[in-house]
């Protein structure tokens, strides 16, 4: 038992000192919070790229409203005040603060649970220990060393994260990649449930101080999501709530089609600000989707191309939880449609517009 | 003086070693497509989760099915097999991975030992003869002649993955458990068994929703009172549905053995699916990253049969292997591998 129990320590020293790099360089310090909000994926109440009223709500559908926990920036670690997100960056809507690293970068990230619910931060393609790693299962490290796993509410944890070359651009990859961060403490329900966010890490020498691709203009975030509602853990006070549920419809889940959002960065029909770019820019666009059973999706451009993994298109295939990087270089003004092709999803409103300025 | 002569044979010995180009191979395998009870959770529990198996769907058989699966033999007598090494167990239900470098032809003496016409038929590949259906207790050979325009191209890495299948029906074979990997490997970059040379660790994956409903096996099952203890008839409504088993190599709810690669490795990773109207996978990797096609990712999009992707694990541990899209991962798709120093 106790030669267990130092194989154990052995394994966990093992972890921490794998973990912990030479660090000549940047630390990289995010305060995020979980927080409730109820969450309103068509706040104009109408279909905007169409002009006309949204479509009647289905039978169970309990609204274009529901209560949901996301992912929100603060200024510091009293995580008093939002970090104001700017107006050019209104379109980001449901998805959490985007994250910039660079190659040999340390991300911190301290995060406050305020939901009712316990929840974590899980990155992708980050470098992190058991103890960073934001998500309960067996795996020969008790419980004890991972809090993380499953922050209470209330509480906070600060998940450190290193970025090692395997976690940037690969050799097919331009100066930058795109990785996720989301809740892990029940990956379904979590990820319906809402936080999620981007992260973006650019190779060595081609960043700006604030982590951002030196070659690249405006970069720009989409995140194509089918949200079942009824597989959120709001659900069932959803359901009761009269606010979110004023025609007290009698719903219950998981994977209730009526239910499920067909969004873009969790806004459909058009309610999604529109982004803005300028004509001639290297614009670098970031396109992730979720993991629900629909999550396959063909994203499409009116009005420029793209290249994205060394190839003209302007339409991208994602898998569920896929996280594809597409460039343009915006040569057509105007605002154009930005929409997913399958058709279930574009009747279902997963479409937005943006915007070329001269 | 001597000792320089001998340096210089040494060094011609070596370039000639390495610029001859391979003389190619014909490398045989005796398989058999053979009847066996396949239990998908053998361990009768989710080693993930620390929790018994979900119960049973109300109309599901169980865990246990008679089923068809590819299995190696030592020699045309078909009377032994080769033994699965316990690092390769993993593989459980896939066929055996058959190798080859470009130039290379494989000869498959193929017995089929089951109760069903069946045959083994390579993707991407040409076959001769021609697949067609080998019936119950025959043998045939196949010779699959490995051409240039079979081999890697050039975004990929000095592999590739084929996938062999019984193509008499496609979608029933499948169903029965009949599929395996085929990988070939560039001119000149193959050792002597046919696996890449730049590569320290080949590991296979199948991801596959096994339709117990399409499998020929389905009358034999309903009837047996071991495999069918509630006595279903098989017309009931939810029958279809419950009697769909999502797994890895053929193993629900991470009882697949835990396959162990090192810290510093170059693992390549073979990914493979079947093509059921419910398959379409996105098997994603905790702990470290991959590279697929020069990208980096921690996720390979499985809408085609097969995806190579290579890792170098850095950060060792016990991590998951799932496929991330819900529906499938609720239903048991997820599997653990392990880094070890």
């Amino acid at each position: 038992m106790s030669l267990r129990i130092a194989s154990i320590l052995l394994l966990v020293v093992g972890l921490v000192s794998a973990g912990v790099q030479p660090s000549q360089a940047t630390v990289r310090t995010y305060y995020i919070a979980a927080d409730e909000v109820v969450w309103n994926y068509a706040p104009s109440g109408e279909d905007l790229i169409a002009q006309k009223p949204l479509p009647p709500l289905l039978p169970l559908q309990l609204g274009w409203q529901y209560r949901k926990a996301i992912y929100r920036a603060y200024t510091d670690a009293t995580f008093t005040h939002l970090k104001p997100r700017p107006a050019s960056d209104a379109y980001l809507g449901i998805m959490g603060p985007v994250i910039h690293a660079v190659v040999g970068d340390t991300v911190v990230v301290v995060f406050k649970n305020n939901a009712r619910f316990p929840l974590t931060v899980h990155a992708h393609g980050l470098f992190y220990t058991k103890s960073s790693e934001g998500a309960p299962y067996l795996d020969g490290i008790p419980a004890s060393y991972k809090p993380g796993d499953g922050v209470p509410t209330g509480k906070t944890f600060t998940y450190t994260w290193q970025v090692p070359a395997r976690a940037g651009p690969g050799p097919g990859d331009g100066s930058s990649v795109l990785w996720m961060y989301h809740s892990h403490s029940d990956e379904v329900r979590d990820v319906n449930t809402g936080p999620i966010g981007p992260i973006v890490v650019t190779a060595k020498g081609m960043a700006r101080p604030d982590g951002t691709p030196k070659d690249v203009d405006r970069e720009v975030f989409a995140m194509f999501a089918e949200y079942d509602e009824s597989s959120s853990r709001y659900f069932p006070s959803n359901v009761a709530d009269p606010q979110i549920n004023p025609r007290h419809v009698k719903a219950t889940g998981p994977f209730l089609f009526d239910d499920m959002l067909w969004t873009i960065n969790g806004f459909v029909y058009g309610n999604m600000p529109m982004p803005t770019m300028h004509l001639g820019q290297h614009v670098r666009w970031y396109v992730l989707s979720t993991m629900s059973d629909f999550d396959f999706h063909s994203p499409h451009w009116h009005g420029q191309t793209v290249v994205s993994n060394g190839m003209r298109t302007d339409l991208l295939n994602l898998a569920p939880m896929s996280m594809v990087v597409a460039d343009m270089t915006p040569d057509n003004p105007g605002m154009w449609l930005f929409h997913c092709h399958v058709n279930l999803h574009l009747a279902g409103g997963m479409e937005a517009r943006y915007e070329v300025l001269k | 003086m001597k000792a320089a002569a001998a340096l210089g044979i040494a060094c011609l010995a070596l370039l000639v070693a390495f610029c001859e180009p391979a003389a190619a191979r014909v490398r045989i395998h005796y398989i058999a497509a053979d009847e066996v009870m396949w239990n998908y959770a053998p361990l009768r529990m989710n080693p993930i989760a620390g929790t018994p198996l979900p119960p049973l769907l109300p109309t599901q058989l169980g865990w246990t099915f008679q089923k068809a699966i590819y299995r190696e033999y030592t020699d045309a007598t078909f009377a032994h097999l080769v033994p699965v090494a316990p690092s390769e167990r993993y593989h459980g239900m896939t066929g055996p991975t058959i190798h080859a470098e470009v130039g290379d032809t494989v000869v498959i003496v193929f017995r089929n030992r089951t109760r069903f016409p069946f045959d083994i038929a390579p993707s991407g590949v040409r076959s001769t003869p021609n697949p067609s259906a080998v019936l119950p207790g025959a043998t045939r050979t196949f010779r699959w002649p490995i051409s240039d325009a079979d081999g890697p191209g050039v975004n990929d890495g000095s592999s590739l993955l084929y996938v062999y299948e019984s193509d008499v029906n496609q979608r029933t074979s499948e169903s029965a458990g009949l599929i395996g990997p085929l990988i070939v490997t560039r001119r000149g970059q193959a050792r002597a068994d046919g696996s890449p040379a730049d590569v320290d660790r080949e590991i296979v994956a199948l991801f596959s929703v096994q339709d117990e409903f399409q499998n020929p096996f389905l009358s034999l099952n309903l009837a047996s009172a071991a495999i069918n203890p509630r006595h279903f008839s098989g017309r009931e409504k939810t029958f279809e549905n419950d009697n769909y088993i999502h797994t890895i190599n053929g193993f629900a709810w991470g009882n697949m053995p835990t396959p162990t690669m090192r810290v510093g490795e170059r693992v390549r990773w073979y990914l493979l699916s079947t093509m059921t109207p419910a398959d379409g996978h996105a098997p994603t990797w905790s702990g470290q990253t991959v590279l697929s096609q020069g990208n980096r990712s921690d996720v390979v999009a499985l809408v085609t049969p097969h995806a190579v992707a290579d890792m170098v694990p850095d950060n060792p541990g016990v991590w998951l292997l799932v496929c991330t899209l819900n529906i499938h991962l609720l239903n048991g798709m997820e599997a653990r591998y392990k880094v070890v120093k």
